[in-house]
This record gives structure tokens, sequence and C-alpha cells, in this order.
């Protein structure tokens, strides 16, 4: 019996490599830098509890093998209060996946365009002022 | 310094919007009466810089990078309540455009950047204002901006204590005030005295062209 039993290996830590797809989401700052080795939590679709969690790695990146559809979110907090939260759909049935929140705008494009939003925001205020003392005087 | 969507808490978010919309809403009625026609155009520009200065980052010693926040300036030449909702636009602006703060944190960010920065900038101006101007602008730009940090990084830092997952782990921002108050503060030191300077510059632009608000043309 003793010949025939499997081998005991209750306390050794096995592995194996697989091959599969993974999502792989990159990280930077405004200014081009990355937040190397800092902590991230991967959530899954609804889940309260992390699917995963560690630590960026050298090239600024997280991976993870989502396991079903759906939109998974990967947080990343640095110490100094900076943080991001990459929200990622994931197709049923394949491993496609779409950034709903991904950037498309280099920065200084962004700020521009923020810059255009403030003064066009302020000159509709100046209009409907404009238009309310017409209105006013008759 | 904005906190980003994702690092806090509902528990923290949710009672920061009922404090923030009230203070919105009577922000929205002092606008009226205190940005006039011929002040509208510069209130405008003014919010500009406000929210360039808060969106591009600087190199600081030690290997990290901040930005500085801008809303003291506001309020010194527009006064806290003006400086406050103007700033708001900034914040929702970075959330929307540059991904910068959040929507579910603009309650947060708006109260502790906006209003907690512009009154303390305004306060601390007009109470040492009549010692010496120029540096009632330096020390009411610098305490305001350590005020902020300071208010971030215990706002941060409550979050592990107040929204834990079913293991106990936390749930949003993993770092408490042990980690949060150094790695937020210290830094807003360099920022404080660089941003005292640059708004002491533009305030004095602002005296001579007598831009700014009645407090300042007495000082010009």
């Amino acid at each position: 019996m003793s010949i025939l039993a499997p081998p005991a290996s209750g306390h050794a830590l096995l592995h194996q490599v697989l091959e599969g797809d993974a999502v792989l989401v990159r990280f930077h700052f405004s200014d081009g830098d990355r937040p190397y080795f800092e902590t991230y939590q991967v959530l899954g679709p609804d889940d309260a509890r992390p699917f995963q969690t560690g630590r960026i790695n050298a090239l600024g990146e997280v991976s993870f093998r989502p396991n079903r559809p759906g939109r998974w979110k990967v947080i990343v907090a640095t110490e100094d209060g900076h943080g991001a939260e990459a929200r990622i759909d994931v197709d049923p049935g394949s491993l496609a996946v779409a950034d709903p929140g991904g950037a498309g705008l280099a920065q200084a494009a962004r700020l521009s365009a923020g810059v255009g939003y403030l003064l066009g925001a302020f000159g509709i205020v100046a209009l409907w002022r404009l238009q309310r003392a017409r209105r006013s005087r008759g | 310094m904005h906190i980003p969507d994702g690092l806090i808490s509902p528990q923290t978010y949710l009672p920061a919007l009922v404090l923030a919309v009230p203070l919105w809403w009577w922000a929205g009625r002092r606008f009226t009466a205190a940005v006039g026609d011929e002040a509208l155009p510069r209130l405008a520009v003014f919010t500009a810089l406000a929210f360039l200065l808060s969106s591009l980052m600087l190199p600081l010693p030690g290997g990290t990078s901040g930005h500085a926040i801008g809303v003291a300036l506001l309020a010194l030449v527009f006064g806290p309540w003006v400086a406050f909702l103007a700033y708001t636009l900034v914040l929702v602006l970075q959330a929307l455009v540059t991904g910068a703060g959040g929507i579910t944190a603009l309650p947060v960010n708006a109260l502790v950047l906006g209003f907690v920065g512009a009154w303390a900038a305004w306060l601390l101006f007009h109470s040492l204002r009549r010692v010496q101007p120029a540096f009632a602008v330096l020390a009411a730009v610098f305490v305001s901006v350590l005020l902020s940090a300071l208010l971030v990084a215990l706002v941060l830092g409550l979050q592990p204590w107040i929204a834990r997952a079913p293991d106990g782990s936390p749930r949003f921002f993993p770092f408490d005030w042990s980690v949060t108050l150094p790695a937020i503060v210290l830094p807003h030191v360099f920022i404080g005295l660089g941003e005292a300077v640059l708004t002491l510059l533009v305030w004095r632009h602002a005296c001579r062209r007598r831009w700014a608000s009645v407090a300042c043309e007495r000082e010009a």
C-alpha cells in the first residue's frame, strides 16, 4: 500500500508554467515618469475582495489574467496620495479588452483643452449676463 | 495633491458631498455680487492660471514630484467664496480632461483644496496684512498649501481604518498616517515656498493694476 500511495507533498510549493493571454496595463505620470514598485490591487467585476495584489514591476506595468468577463479595475496608490483607477472591460468569450477611460490625448493637448473649456465657460457666463442685462433694459 | 477616484471610500466622499453642496450653492449666490462684468474676464484668466499651476508636475528634492495648488491666489484677488467656486471648476475639468483627481473624489478635493485652502489664505492674509503685506501674502499661501496637504494626508491615512475588505485588508487607500503625513506634507513645504513666491509676484501685479479686492488696493 505504501508503494502505491502518492508522494506526500503537503509542504512543497510546486509550480507549473502556463501559456495564456493576460491584460497588461502600463501606468505613467503626466511627466512621463512611472510608478515603479508602487502597490496595486486588481478587482474583478463587482468584487469587494481583491483578485490580485502586488507591486508594479520595473517597467511601470501590471499584468493579470481575468477569469471572467465584465469591468475589471486596477487601482494603484502611491504613498504620497497619487493614484489611478484603470477600468478595463473584458468581453465575454475572449480576452479582447477596451479601456473606457484610457489616455487619448497627450498631456499638453489635455491642458490646452482644459484652458479652452475654462475660458469658454466664463465666456458663456459673460454672454448670459449680457443677455440678462439687455432683457432688463427692455 | 488631488485625491483620485478609487482611493477614498464612500464613507468619506458621501459626507463630503453633503457638506460641499450647500457651500457650492452659497458660493454661487455670492458669485454674482462679488464678480462684476468687468472682473469676469480676469477671473477667467486667473482660474486658467490656477488650472495650469495645479496641472504641471514639478520635480522636487528626493526624486519625487508635485504641483502647486493655485487657490490662494484666487482667494487673495477675488475672495474666498469666488475662489472656492472657481477652483471647483478647475477640479471638475482636471477630473474630466486631464485625468487628475476624480468625480467621486471631487467633494473631498473641493473642500480640502478649494474651501480650506482659500479660506486659510484669505483669513491669514487679512490677519497679517497690517504687519507687512508682502509677508502676509507669503505666509498666507505657505500655510494654505501646508494645511491642505495636511488634510489630504489625514483623509487618505484614515482610509485603512474605515474601509476594509472582508479579509481585513484595506479596501481603498492602503497606507495609514505614519506613511501619508511625511509623504505628503514634507514635499509640500517646498511646493508651498515656491507657490508663495509666485503668488506674491502675481498679487503685486494685480495690485498695481487695481484688479484685486479692496484689501489689496489699500496696500498697493
